[in-house]
């Protein structure tokens, strides 16, 4: 074997291997191509699903802050309707009040009319003339009848349906408070 | 200011004729429409209507007016009316024939409105009729936009010069604005407060009034610095933004965390504070709508309209309104936000009031007092003055009188002014010298709550009357006008007595309730009344609050701001 012929060889081992190389850089490169294309995909892919949630999470806010609002609103409504009510209930009791207290001042003139008419009956120590003690008996007989139609009034309004219907809030009022 | 010109007016001959007179003495209804006259034209947004009425020669139950329609509005009765009596002297009623209700009518600034009148009058037999109507128009002051353009200028000078004022904040320190150092209820309640954040709450207090007065003493004793502005006329645009900028400036320079405004008419205040960029609290006492209160402070259409609207934002802008009674806080609910308006009830010092008296010391003290031991004491105290209703009390009283012979009215309170002079007129008149005692005003009441059975608060305007609070804390049963915080403190028939407002019947049948309760069940019901505002009785609490109040603000604002929005009449 001669050194030009040992050269050649290895030359051409040199080659082959090259060769080889570039073969494999090509599918390595090839296959890089490809890996990068899937990446690609996958980013894609990624991008698309993180629109998504980000979509979705905005939804949900959106939602979850709407119906907060929604709430809010409502109890708004709730609360404007529950103040409504209780001037309303109010309203109703001074009405109540109003006609408890003329029924009581009309047991208040009739107990002193009493008084006066059995005094000046009596032994005539009441600085009444006759014409005032008749007025009086008059004013008694009016006060009597007042007094049955607004007690009759009352026990007619007592038996209406929002009297009912709100007679176990002032008990439970009652007893909460009496505690 | 007073508007009760009821005193002086005279009294229509011709309505004074429309009563009939017979064996039974006078019959129908007599009586005179006085203000507003028809066609006339009222300035500002509120009617007021002033007149007197006599139903059978009696004084009526109630009176109640319409302005255009709307809801009817109590009318304060058993006013005095000298000049009605003077003509009619032989009906002993005359005298208090008076009545007047104020009106507020929503309009604009600038805007003119056509309004109906109606009276009606309910007798004490419970019958009802129109007394009178009227039509009349109603107008509010229009915007001066030269005067705008002035106030605008100096407010944006006042900011340039604030922005040069760096002191540092410290948000133990607060600095208060506040109405007056006189002795009052708002002011009383301040100095307490004072007192608590100094003493037990490790804050630094500075205080701003306008003018000098007994309490400046005490507050200084106390630890606080007092500033005198002297008095501005917060009335007119002009004046009202110097006054702002003034206590803008001092606001800055103090080197206050926050600021707390005392009282619904220092809204000056809350305006400096918005204009220094300091956080505000306001305090408000009173219940009363806005143009009720400006009428009885600056008279009819007495604030410059863009005044008016700087003390609506302000209520609006304020970081947090804070009332004694959640009645008032409804009241004010429409021009803030719910979350920035908070009730924070106010206690008293229970160890003052330890009602450790005997019974042989109370003996000794109604002895004192020219007091039938027996006697069942109806106790009131406040400085007696119209709404107060103490001439209604006296009248209620005598129409009870003869079913309770032992009862017995105490009215701690009175001073020299027309309306008391009626009220002592009043008892003389109906002979029951006897029966009622009629004090002057006391600084220290404890003697009289020690005497009373009943405590009665007849005034028709409270928030939460300091006065009842101290009744429950010394046992003492309450009956009441339901007004505002009344309700919140007393539950009618479980811990005390309530009746209606402005209608003698109610306070008639109201004492008739309370007197004809046995001693067992008094007792009961003072024992519920103290457990029912337990929670808030004693003050020891309120420091406390207020203290965590005020630096919690402190702390929400930044430092140092460079630019103020607020501030100057928009």
């Amino acid at each position: 074997m001669t050194a030009g012929s040992v050269h050649t060889d290895r030359a051409l081992s040199v080659q082959v291997e090259l060769a080889a190389l570039r073969t494999e850089r090509s599918v390595l490169l090839a296959d890089r191509e490809r890996s990068a294309l899937q990446l690609a995909a996958v980013q894609a892919d990624l991008d698309r699903t993180s629109a998504d949630l980000a979509a979705l999470a905005a939804l949900v806010d959106r939602d979850s802050s709407r119906r907060r609002s929604d709430e809010a609103a409502d109890l708004a409504v709730e609360l404007a309707a529950a103040r409504r009510d209780r001037d309303l209930a109010y309203e109703e009791l001074l009405r109540t009040r109003v006609e408890r207290d003329q029924l009581r001042i009309d047991q208040l003139r009739w107990e002193l009319m009493s008084h006066l008419a059995e005094e000046a009956d009596g032994d005539g120590s009441v600085d009444e003339d006759p014409g005032q003690v008749a007025a009086l008996r008059e004013q008694l007989a009016a006060s009597t009848a007042s007094t049955t139609a607004v007690r009759q009034e009352l026990a007619a309004y007592q038996r209406t349906v929002s009297w009912r219907l709100t007679a176990p809030l002032r008990t439970v009022r009652r007893w909460q408070l009496s505690r | 200011m007073n508007v009760a010109t009821a005193t002086t007016a005279t009294p229509n001959p011709g309505a004074v004729g429309a009563a009939s007179r017979s064996a039974g003495g006078v019959r129908g209804v007599s009586g005179s429409l006085d203000s507003p006259a028809e066609n006339v034209v009222v300035h500002g947004n509120v009617v007021v209507v002033i007149g007197w009425v006599l139903w059978d020669g009696r004084l009526v139950s109630r009176i109640e007016v319409e302005v255009d329609g709307a809801k009817p509005v109590r009318a304060r009765t058993t006013l005095p009316r000298i000049d009605v009596a003077a003509v009619l002297p032989d009906l002993p009623d005359a005298v208090l024939a008076g009545y007047e209700a104020r009106v507020p009518v929503d309009i604009a600034a600038g805007e003119s409105r056509e309004v109906s009148v109606r009276v009606i009058a309910h007798s004490r037999a419970g019958a009802g009729q129109v007394i009178a109507t009227r039509v009349c128009t109603v107008r509010s002051r229009a915007f001066d936009p030269q005067e705008r353009a002035v106030v605008e200028r100096n407010a944006a000078m006042s900011r340039q010069l604030l922005a040069g004022i760096q002191v540092p904040r410290d948000p133990d320190h607060v600095l208060v604005f506040t109405h007056s150092l006189r002795v009052g209820g708002g002011e009383l309640w301040l100095a307490e407060l004072i007192g608590k954040l100094l003493r037990e709450n490790g804050i630094h207090v500075t205080v701003v009034a306008p003018a000098d007065g007994p309490l400046r003493a005490e507050l200084e004793g106390l630890g606080a610095r007092v500033w005198l502005t002297g008095d501005h006329d917060v009335a007119r645009s002009l004046p009202y933004q110097a006054y702002v900028n003034e206590l803008a400036l001092i606001a800055r320079a103090s080197g206050a965390g926050s600021v707390l405004v005392n009282t619904l008419g220092v809204f000056a205040g809350v305006d400096a504070a918005l204009l220094a960029q300091l956080p505000v609290a306001w305090v408000i006492h009173e219940s009363f709508a806005l143009a009720d209160f400006e009428l009885l402070n600056w008279g009819a259409d007495g604030l410059d309209p863009s005044v008016r609207r700087r003390w609506q934002d302000c209520l609006g802008a304020a970081d947090a309104l804070l009332f004694v009674a959640d009645a008032t806080r409804e009241l004010f609910l429409r021009y803030s936000a719910p979350r920035k308006c908070l009730t924070i009830k106010y206690g008293i010092d229970v160890t003052r009031l330890d009602r450790a008296g005997s019974a042989e010391e109370t003996s000794a003290l109604r002895r004192r007092y020219g007091i039938d031991e027996r006697a069942q004491v109806l106790l009131t105290v406040g400085v007696s003055e119209p709404r107060k209703g103490h001439a209604a009390l006296v009248v209620a009283f005598e129409r009870i009188r003869r079913h309770h012979p032992y009862a017995h009215l105490v009215i701690v309170g009175m001073i020299d002014s027309p309306y008391c002079h009626a009220v002592h007129r009043c008892v003389a008149e109906r002979r029951l010298d006897d029966r009622v005692t009629l004090v002057p005003i006391v600084r220290d009441p404890r003697a009289y709550f020690q005497i009373a059975d009943f405590f009665v608060n007849s005034s028709d305007i409270e928030s939460l009357p300091r006065s009842i609070i101290e009744a429950v804390a010394f046992g003492v049963p309450v009956l009441a006008a339901d007004v505002f915080g009344s309700r919140d403190l007393v539950v009618d028939g479980v811990t005390g007595w309530l009746f209606s407002p402005n209608d003698s019947n109610a306070l008639t049948v109201g004492l008739a309730r309370a007197l004809d309760s046995s001693a067992g069940e008094r007792e009961l019901m003072a024992g519920r009344a103290l457990r029912h505002i337990g929670g808030f009785l004693d003050s020891t609490h309120y420091g406390g609050q207020y203290a965590s109040l005020m630096r919690g603000l402190a702390a929400a604002v930044p430092a140092h701001v460079d630019s103020a929005p607020g501030g100057g009449p928009s």
